[in-house]
């Protein structure tokens, strides 16, 4: 295609869509990769809503069906590739969130005037977990089934609010019917409210400068961000697609009621020594802590200063918190599996 | 400068009286639409106990296989005959029951405190309780004892049975005796798979609606199981070959075959990534 013709596309497409719009100035460190986290686990959402879309297709959201609809979606070579994307990108997009977390507390980009925004994060955070937690039970094999009954329990310290939220309130409504509708509808659009708005107050507040960054700063315009973003989400995509092609998602049978054999998946092994200490209600305490800190860190961090040299304490607070994550993690992942519902 | 800001002030106070309309508005709608929305739920909830709810919180007794049960058939519960056997006992009545299966044959023993009428039953699918049971009752009269297999034709809190023989169904009892002293016990053997719609018909492998029931005076065969004291519990049948320590970690195992590798694999990212995040950003610019 020859230059003028590209340059008459562009005319066209900018005359009636205003893509120039998307030309305005950007920081020019907001191409770094740290700063691309952010925009690479959007992509990771886009690849999990279109795979989504095709396993909702063919999934069926009851108790006596659902591991065996699952079992049917993986019996053709495309269907159990597709899965292996939903699979590794829920897990890829999770460690991209994480990661996006840390940067974001590393170069204090929490700080004035952007609390609001960090607490928004801190809602698409809780938003991904509640995505995983779903996804593991709604393929119902005995992983399933027993995060299942976690939620039960967790949901009896509630009464009877906690069996409306968490647990089969009616036998009018099949419990994974229940857990299908939140993971296809009502967490999608919690999800794309707050990414609108997160989206929007970077937009207008800006991205948050370099921690040592003082005055003016050079810029780029943000379709060149775009353009990064793509190749960086782009690259995402293929790690995940090589993943789903060489370790295909896995599925235990369709469950037991009665034993209790599982341990849950990497992402929640951490609370899995703790509910080993504590009990069940371990879960439910360990994660409020978890989210009642992230949401305290605007407020507990109040200064002026972004350059983690000068925000020591913080800094002891980060590696205090990811190595007991990740030391938990690890025990969970080679303790044996325990009894925790008394079953 | 003065004139512009209180102009921005009316507006924003004439936005602050609209909005006020709007909020409350919003916020009665949004109580209604919840109220609406939970309406059904709350309702169902607070009426009569479904079907399935019988089962739901129910315990599962596990069925096991023993290749050839040390069991006698002689009415009596002895102290090591069940000792593989499943157990369900309920400590507030004192009521019993046990129940190991060679693949062919289902070993009952059951226990009543009392001197009634003692019943087990075996639902069909615990997916469909319309689909009835298949109910054992027995009782000892005057030292003899009389049991009966019956049928009902749908899993309720009531249980209402019909004896088998009077809807055209055969016996499938092998054996069974009872005895009588301070309390009741019978001992029978039933077919996994019996030859006719009406009888036991387990699949090891399965999970099944089980319901024990007894009376602790009536000497007759009832025509409801909730004329006694009624449990709901879930049986699963043990396939052969299979223990339970094989079973769950067959179970764990093909849950997730990547543990723990994608756990050390997932931390190993999180770590290095997060250590490299804080050397790139604590950096002199």
């Amino acid at each position: 295609m020859s230059n003028k013709t590209k340059s008459r596309i562009r005319e066209i497409l900018d005359e009636r869509l205003k893509l120039g719009a998307l030309s305005y100035e950007i920081p020019k460190h907001g191409n770094n990769l740290g700063y691309c986290l952010g925009g690479i686990t959007l992509f990771g959402f886009i690849l999990l809503f279109i795979t989504g879309l095709y396993l909702g297709a063919f999934y069926y959201p009851d108790v006596a069906k659902a591991n065996w609809s699952v079992r049917l979606i993986t019996s053709s070579a495309l269907g159990s590739f597709i899965r292996g994307l939903h699979y590794w990108a829920a897990q890829a997009v999770l460690i991209s969130i994480i990661l996006h977390v840390v940067r974001i507390y590393i170069t204090g980009s929490y700080k004035k005037p952007r609390e609001v925004n960090w607490l928004i994060g801190v809602g698409l955070l809780a938003t991904t977990i509640a995505f995983l937690f779903t996804g593991t039970v709604l393929k119902w094999d005995q992983e399933g089934y027993e995060a299942y009954l976690h939620n039960v329990e967790i949901g009896k310290m509630f009464g009877s609010l906690g069996t409306l939220l968490f647990g089969s309130a009616s036998e009018t409504l099949n419990l994974l019917t229940k857990i299908f509708i939140t993971h296809v509808s009502l967490l999608p659009l919690v999800l794309l409210l707050l990414l609108f708005v997160h989206a929007f107050l970077i937009k207008q507040l800006e991205i948050s400068p370099l921690p040592w960054q003082k005055g003016e700063t050079e810029t780029v315009p943000f379709t060149s961000h775009l353009k990064k973003l793509t190749a960086y989400g782009l690259l995402f995509w293929v790690i995940i697609g090589i993943f789903a092609a060489v370790f295909p998602p896995p599925l235990g049978p369709a469950p037991i009621e009665g034993i209790e054999a599982t341990k849950p998946p990497w992402f929640f092994l951490g609370l899995y020594p703790l509910e080993d200490l504590f009990g069940v209600r371990a879960i439910f305490y360990a994660t409020t802590l978890l989210f009642a800190l992230l949401v305290a860190v605007p407020f507990m961090d109040r200064t002026e200063d972004r350059e983690p040299q000068k925000r020591k304490l913080m800094m002891i607070g980060l590696i205090v918190a990811l190595a007991l994550y990740i030391t938990l993690t690890l025990i969970g992942a080679f303790a044996g599996p325990s009894a925790h519902l008394g079953m | 400068m003065e004139k512009d800001s209180d102009r921005r002030l009316s507006c924003m106070s004439d936005w602050s009286r609209r909005s006020k309309g709007k909020v409350s508005f919003l916020l009665f709608f949004t109580i209604f639409l919840m109220v609406f929305l939970a309406y059904p739920v709350l309702a169902h909830e607070v009426g009569e106990e479904g079907i399935t709810n019988l089962f739901e919180k129910a315990e599962t007794l596990t069925v096991p296989y023993v290749a050839h049960p040390n069991i006698t058939i002689d009415g009596k519960i002895g102290t090591d005959e069940y000792s593989s056997a499943g157990r369900f006992v309920d400590e507030d009545t004192g009521m019993e029951a046990y129940l190991v299966h060679d693949g062919e044959n289902l070993y009952v023993g059951l226990r009543n405190p009392g001197q009634g009428w003692v019943a087990i039953g075996f639902g069909y699918n615990i997916e469909d309780l319309d689909e009835g049971a298949s109910v054992v009752i027995g009782y000892i009269d005057s030292g003899k004892l009389m049991i009966r297999e019956f049928h009902a034709s749908e899993i309720t809190g009531e249980m209402e049975v019909k004896p088998v023989k009077e809807l055209g169904g055969a016996s499938h009892i092998i054996s069974a005796k009872g005895a009588e002293g301070g309390a009741t016990t019978i001992e029978f053997v039933v077919p996994l798979n019996a030859s006719d719609r009406y009888g036991i018909h387990l699949k090891p492998g399965k999970v099944y609606p089980l319901i024990i029931a007894f009376n602790d005076s009536l000497k007759e065969f009832p025509s409801n199981l909730d004329e006694g004291e009624l449990h709901f519990e879930k049986a699963y049948i043990v396939r052969q070959n299979d223990n339970i320590n094989e079973i769950e970690n067959l179970f764990a195992m093909k849950s997730n075959p990547y543990s723990p590798y994608d756990t050390v694999i997932a931390m190993t990212i999180v770590g290095l990534s997060s250590v490299a995040l804080l050397v790139v950003y604590s950096r002199k610019g």
